[in-house]
């Protein structure tokens, strides 16, 4: 298979499928069925692999506050509401 | 999946609203800055969300607190924004479909890291929040219908599109380090 075989858009009718098989949503015999397909096609392959690799990125960069802004909001006005309650 | 009638019927054992705080404030900072993409205009807008919510939280069943705090946080933006008037809502037909051009190889996804989440403040905000809640931060997609008071399969297409819309950004982002010869 030639390099342009696989780079493209995936199969339309699989598009949802690979996202959830992609994200672990995915269930039963769509699963399977999705799993199946991307190893016999090419274009669907590459998006199950790249789009894995962009979710595990994502994953991965999700960024911290900023600890100033937390301590802040830990100490805020919705401690005085909570203990209007008490 | 189950639907939401369901899983609302399972009794829960509510947390203190201390402890909810310790654990979804991250969370709801990182999201108010996906709303706002400003560091003050996010501080503010989740000390007025803590504020409502722990009014709320007498009458809140405690399932779920991640959602219920998300959707406080959304509605209260909405609703600044509604006052202010200032960034009309991007309607999401009007969002032009990804480029098929150089679908995925122009990425080096050695160097992608963080450049994956600044693409996200790119997308419309519906597919923003989309992405961000789901595939960020972890929620279920139930939960992120709940937060942002949409269907289940709006939130699926909202996802597949904005997957799609973030592909297209990063390609574009990211698109110099191509080989030669990768776009057509
Ligand atoms: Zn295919």
């Amino acid at each position: 298979m030639s390099h342009h075989d696989i780079e493209g858009p995936p199969c339309s009718h699989m598009e949802h499928m690979l996202h959830d098989a992609a994200d672990g949503t995915g269930r039963g015999l769509r699963l399977w069925y999705a799993l199946h397909h991307a190893a016999r096609c090419g274009r669907c392959g590459r998006f199950l692999s790249r789009l894995r690799e962009t979710l595990s990125a994502m994953r991965q960069a999700k960024p911290e506050p900023e600890a100033d802004a937390m301590a802040r909001l830990k100490a805020g006005r919705w401690r005085d509401e909570m203990s209007a309650e008490e | 999946m189950l639907p939401n009638v369901f899983r609302r019927q399972t009794p829960v054992h509510k947390p203190r609203f201390e402890d909810v705080v310790e654990t979804e404030l991250p969370v709801l900072y990182r999201t108010a800055k996906r709303l706002t993409m400003n560091d003050s205009e996010a501080e503010d807008l989740v000390g007025q969300t803590l504020y409502l919510a722990a009014r709320a939280w007498p009458t809140f069943d405690g399932a779920y607190p991640r959602s219920w705090m998300i959707k406080i946080l959304r509605n209260e933006h909405l609703g600044r924004r509604k006052k202010a008037d200032n960034r009309p809502e991007v309607a999401l037909d009007d969002v032009a479909e990804p480029s098929h051009d150089g679908y995925w190889q122009a990425i080096d996804w050695g160097i992608v890291g963080q450049e994956v989440v600044r693409a996200l403040d790119f997308l419309p905000e519906d597919y923003r929040m989309a992405v961000a809640l789901c595939d960020v931060e972890g929620l279920t997609r139930q939960e992120v219908a709940d937060a942002l008071g949409v269907p289940e399969g709006t939130v699926n297409s909202r996802l597949h599109r904005g997957r799609n819309l973030l592909r297209a950004r990063l390609v574009a982002l990211l698109g110099d380090a191509a080989p030669q010869g990768a776009h057509p």
